[in-house]
């Protein structure tokens, strides 16, 4: 094999991406089925001058992340359904905070502890809304190996070009499987860096954004002030009741995402071209479906897939256009109808279909092949 | 070898190490130049309780990475053999260990001595682990990868040129168990 050719877990090559990408800390608290990103991150990080610290806990580990990456150093945690529950106030910090981070959450089957080891997709509408009050998220959801790398590597990115965290939602299934993966050369994939403030240090305003609606980023320590804190603040980063204030706020950190849909959300199709029905799926399930729409193709039936990748911000435009053509949507999901809900919003002229399975099982081929044949 | 995708079931007992079998058996297909996926199904607990990997290997882009319609199931356990034994089809190869007692004897189903090898090699002080050896079997039966990639593999994967034998000589062991017996496809 050459070098750069591997057979690696989702996980293993998550954490190649996090260093790929530039990754120096690590903070969390291990839990199946997502440890095995934990302990490469404890033997990589210190022998290449990066840092990881075991935490007492999630809420603990999102909150080192957001300090370590207030000191200008790309940071990651990652974790599965009960840590992300701990998760959600400071990734709400990490959002009012506006500070780069990139959290990875391998979906296991819940609620609570519920099956430890089993694959689940129930996640998606937490990963969207789990943290209170009105905020965009940015979440990715690879559907293979190469996507667990190539996606932690774009996580970071759209987490320093846009100054929020962002999420990597995996599943059990992708986590803890093995496919060749190959992994870029030192230098060959550009690399996104937060906006680093210029002019005059005691001019800088930690929170005054540019036209794009991005402030650039001081860290800890430099000569220019940066403060966070998870109140409503102005541009100084001082706490700030005006109403007039509290709204321009909460709309930039908003729109600095949803304005920039089309630049953040992906997605893959597959033989959509002449398709009148089209799976909409993500994760492990796309790869279910994906392998349906070649089994039906083969008996001449016009189907093809739309792999999400990007979850959130929803490509509303975007999933319009490309189901266009299409009389039929069937969602297959490993939950009970959290995607569906989404593609019935905008897709309300179509025939839109449900598959849904929540027992710790994956969806297989021949049950999305199923479901297609009894909604016809 | 004209067939274009092969599907592997390693199934046993948590702490087995089906689940490095399955991932050795996948990084061979890979040197060996194909494409390969392997995933895993294991219970809450360290050691026992039903485990499995699930390998596919193709020459062709690996749409669904899980097992569907297995080419061969391995069994290590009583429960794992009990699981696939009136479940897979006529055409599946199936090998278990003979330690685990009369089982099934179809014309693809094989009782072989995995156990007795590694019997054998702790009564000469060497050490044959039993996922190797079964694994052994497998490709015995099947020679779905190259042999010369698990060499090349294990001598990467283990630093002790003496490890890298013990683990290529349970192979080797395990597919001369086989020899003689035919696949009936």
């Amino acid at each position: 094999m050459q070098n750069n050719i591997k057979f690696l877990s989702g996980n293993e090559a998550c954490a190649e991406g996090a260093f790929y990408a530039g990754a120096l800390f690590y903070a969390g608290y291990p839990i199946t089925p997502s440890s095995e990103i934990a302990q490469i991150a404890s033997e990589r990080l210190p022998a290449i001058g990066g840092t990881y610290v075991q935490m007492e806990d999630e809420i603990a580990s999102m909150a080192a992340i957001i300090g370590a990456s207030c000191c200008g150093v790309k940071s990651f945690t990652a974790t599965s359904g009960p840590g992300f529950s701990l998760m959600q106030e400071n990734l709400g910090v990490a959002v009012m905070g506006e500070v780069p981070c990139v959290v990875i959450n391998v979906q296991r089957s819940g609620p609570s502890t519920g099956l430890a080891t089993n694959p689940a997709q129930a996640d998606i509408m937490q990963a969207r809304w789990g943290t209170h009050g009105d905020h965009s998220m940015i979440a990715l959801t690879p559907s293979s190996v190469q996507e667990c790398y190539e996606m932690t590597i774009r996580a970071f990115d759209l987490s320093e070009k846009y100054r929020c965290p962002v999420l990597v939602l995996t599943d059990k299934t992708v986590a803890q499987m093995r496919e060749k993966v190959v992994l870029y050369e030192p230098g060959e994939r550009k690399l996104a860096e937060r906006k680093k403030p210029s002019g005059p240090a005691e001019e800088y305003l930690p929170y005054r954004a540019d036209d794009d609606g991005i402030p650039p980023m001081a860290a800890f320590g430099d000569k220019r002030l940066l403060r966070v804190t998870s109140s409503t603040h102005n541009e100084q980063g001082f706490t700030n009741d005006d109403p007039g204030n509290a709204y321009t706020l909460i709309r930039r950190l908003y729109d600095k995402i949803e304005d920039n849909v089309d630049d953040i959300a992906v997605f893959k199709t597959y033989l959509m071209d002449d398709a009148d029905t089209a799976f909409i799926a993500f994760g492990i399930t796309a790869r279910a479906a994906l392998n349906a729409v070649y089994k039906l193709r083969e008996e001449g039936h016009k189907v093809g897939l739309i792999d999400m990748s990007t979850m959130w911000p929803f490509p509303d435009r975007k999933l319009k256009e490309a189901v266009s053509g299409c009389r039929a949507l069937l969602v297959p999901e490993m939950n009970l109808g959290q995607l569906v809900r989404e593609v019935n919003r905008i897709c309300c002229d179509k025939e839109v279909y449900s598959y849904t399975k929540s027992d710790g099982k994956n969806i297989f081929p021949a049950e999305i092949i199923k479901a297609w044949r009894e909604s016809l | 070898m004209n067939k274009k995708e092969w599907q592997v079931i390693l199934a046993g007992e948590g702490g087995q190490g089906l689940v490095f079998i399955g991932a050795l058996l996948g990084e061979a297909a890979v040197a060996d130049g194909k494409n390969a996926a392997q995933s895993a199904s294991y219970t809450i607990a360290s050691r026992g309780g039903f485990t499995k990997a699930d390998v596919v290997i193709s020459d062709d882009e690996i749409s669904f990475p899980e097992v569907t319609e297995p080419d061969a199931v391995l069994a290590l356990s009583a429960g794992s053999l009990a699981r696939y034994a009136d479940t897979i089809g006529p055409e599946t190869v199936l090998i278990y260990d003979s330690a685990l007692g009369e089982g099934p004897s179809g014309p693809n189903q094989f009782s072989v001595p995995l156990s007795e090898v590694v019997k054998e090699a702790a009564a000469e002080g060497r050490r044959a682990p039993l996922n190797l050896v079964g694994l052994g079997a497998v490709l015995g039966m099947i020679e779905m990868v190259n042999w010369d990639a698990f060499e090349k593999v294990l001598s990467a994967k283990f630093p002790a040129p003496e490890v890298v034998k013990a683990n290529w000589d349970a192979l080797m062991a395990g597919a001369e168990l086989v020899k003689g017996l035919k696949r009936d496809s």
